[in-house]
């Protein structure tokens, strides 16, 4: 049974231009124990579906769905007290910037024994000084190395890869059994990304913490997830294991962005032009009707004005009427291919 | 042929404070020099603190060196000299949601620039306004709109013909591409290498992305703690880098990013 199985979410929000839908039939589901990568451009719903998931949502939300199960449990018929009890505990979130996340005017350690609970098992004036230890401990774990001294320093006097393995330290410190990470690597430095990344991936194997990581940059995040979702426009475009969705991208969203990244290995010449789709993404007042790709899509057809239908085809799902790659998916070496997928999925 | 951009020596060093009665510096850029052509890319590559942001920005002006000097053209540009430079190289900034004022339209925006550098009358300034909008891609009815109206891509296309407004010969992108997303990112480096093939632009490219530094630039300077590393050919530095920091730099680029 997956930890988290979402069918069909729509969030629709009250504007001044009447209600808008955000997300448009979103389904998604993360197994125990895995890296789930969620790509999408600003804009796309991302953090929207993140901040459904823990439960934060905004006022003028409505939020609809066939089903919304957190480990057997409904979500959605859950009393605000107990999707608090779920949020930090069950489930956790790093949110974007970290800098400017945390509080300038308390210190960082402060503010990871505030989320900390306390330990029954001491006395209650050894807590204190044991929700210190564990502090440390957790931050050591993370990968900063003079933790004693950190934790008396604040948010403005680290580096912004050391703000974000604090939130990690504090989010992942009550042991959540998901982790939500919203671009945990924005604007950072090569070496400082895969720091994180291979922190989260880490996270992921010792401790066995679900993770969804959010992320606009495909090529950085591929390398580290499992299974991908792409998003556009607030519908699901295109999800299933990382390495067959890159290899072979059913759908013309897919493609378009795995062009979009720059490829030196000959194929394009130096500095010539670029693959990219025409225009730029709908703003949520002026949405298309049906297939939301349709205005930009270079193979979009008259069918593409009606909801494309997910289609589920070996462990993966689109939604494109006119799925790229599908008509070469009946020859040999694709035979070959399944068998090596089945072979994955049964090990 | 002389190159349209000479540096010779250039660098920036702090003041810090006192220690006893002495003043003392921190070096944020060693000396350094390069030359650029007219129609070429230079992209400066490094780690944060390496001083690509302070190269960029003892470049275009907004601070004065410590020691050195710029010749444009065979022409020597002094600090005070900041009407002649900010004709010739202009910059665009990285994030174009916060670098657009939000209260003028976007013709009034484009237009400043003019205002203040040019004796053009206000039809002439409208019809170059209108000029740069479409050189971009957009439409001379987005004059009208104001920054929040348009999209993302569209503002960095806005930030992108207010660099092109007064006409310069040097434009200086600092890490204008690392926010954007990646459709967005494809569409304005297709528009950068369009303007240059048609106008004969240079562009000074700060980026930490080699992948894009790799496609785009046709030489790259390595920085490292404010020290120049490497110089050398886009080819020759991905080929067969010298440095054992720059082979460290496109080795991590290679294991971390999906295409290899």
């Amino acid at each position: 049974m997956p930890l988290l199985d979402i069918r069909n979410l729509t969030i629709e929000l009250d504007t001044p231009y009447g209600r808008v839908n955000a997300i448009d039939r979103v389904s998604l589901s993360i197994n125990a124990g895995e890296l789930h990568g969620l790509v999408g451009e600003s804009g796309s719903g991302r953090s929207l579906l993140a901040r459904a998931i823990l439960g934060i949502p905004g006022q003028n939300w409505h939020i609809r769905a066939d089903r919304m199960m957190w480990d057997g449990r409904n979500l959605l018929e859950m009393s605000p007290k107990q999707r608090r009890n779920l949020m930090g505990s069950d489930i956790a979130m790093i949110f974007q910037d970290p800098s400017s996340c945390l509080d300038p005017i308390r210190t960082v350690g402060s503010q990871m024994i505030e989320v900390m609970p306390a330990d029954k098992k001491y006395p209650f004036w050894k807590r204190r000084s044991q929700k210190k230890d564990t502090a440390i401990k957790w931050l050591h774990r993370v990968g900063i190395k003079n933790a004693d001294k950190i934790i008396s320093r604040y948010a403005w006097e680290l580096s912004e890869g050391e703000c974000q393995k604090i939130m990690i330290a504090m989010a992942v410190a009550n042991k959540p059994r998901l982790l939500i990470a919203d671009e945990p690597t924005d604007s950072m430095e090569l070496s400082t990304q895969a720091q994180i990344f291979r922190l989260l991936s880490k996270l992921n194997q010792n401790q066995n913490v679900s993770i969804l990581l959010i992320s606009h940059e495909l090529d950085t995040i591929a390398n580290w997830c499992h299974k991908l979702t792409v998003l556009y426009c607030g519908q699901v475009m295109e999800s299933g294991i990382t390495t067959q969705v890159l290899d072979k991208p059913f759908h013309h969203y897919t493609k378009a962005l795995l062009d979009n990244i720059p490829n030196y290995s000959g194929v394009i010449a130096h500095k010539s032009l670029m693959k990219t789709l025409a225009g730029s993404s709908p703003a949520l007042q002026h949405l298309p009707i049906g297939c939301r790709l349709g205005p930009r899509c270079p193979e979009a057809q008259k069918k593409c004005v009606n909801p494309p239908p997910t289609t589920h085809k070996k462990n993966r799902s689109f939604a494109c009427h006119f799925p790229y790659n599908s008509k070469q998916s009946n020859d040999l070496p694709n035979k070959d291919q399944s068998k090596n997928n089945d072979a994955n999925s049964s090990s | 042929m002389t190159p349209i951009l000479q540096v010779n020596h250039l660098s920036k060093s702090y003041f810090v404070g006192y220690k006893g009665f002495k003043r003392q510096y921190t070096q944020a850029l060693s000396p350094i020099s390069f030359s650029l052509n007219k129609g070429e890319t230079l992209a400066i590559v490094g780690n944060t603190g390496s001083g690509k942001s302070t190269l960029a920005r003892l470049l275009v002006g907004a601070e004065s060196p410590t020691q050195g000097e710029v010749f444009f053209d065979g022409q020597r540009l002094t600090n005070h000299d900041l009407k002649r430079r900010c004709r010739l190289i202009r910059m665009i900034f990285q994030d174009p949601n916060t670098s657009l004022n939000p209260r003028i339209t976007i013709g009034a925006l484009l237009e400043e620039p003019l205002r203040f550098n040019t004796r053009l009358n206000k039809k002439q300034r409208q019809f170059q306004v209108y000029e740069k909008l479409m050189k971009v891609g957009l439409l001379p009815e987005h004059s009208d709109f104001y920054p929040h109206m348009i999209s993302e891509g569209q503002k960095q296309r806005v930030a992108m013909a207010r660099a092109l407004m007064l006409n310069p010969k040097i434009i200086i992108a600092d890490e204008a591409l690392s926010d954007l997303d990646l459709s967005v990112r494809a569409q304005i480096l297709n528009l950068l290498i369009k303007l240059q093939k048609d106008i004969g632009l240079s562009y000074i490219f700060v980026s930490h992305n080699l992948n894009i530094v790799r496609h785009f630039s046709d030489k790259v300077m390595v920085l490292k703690k404010g020290e120049l590393i490497e110089k050398a050919t886009t080819e020759q530095l991905f080929t067969s880098p010298k440095h054992e920091y720059t082979q460290r730099l496109i080795q991590e680029q290679a294991l971390y990013s999906h295409k290899k």
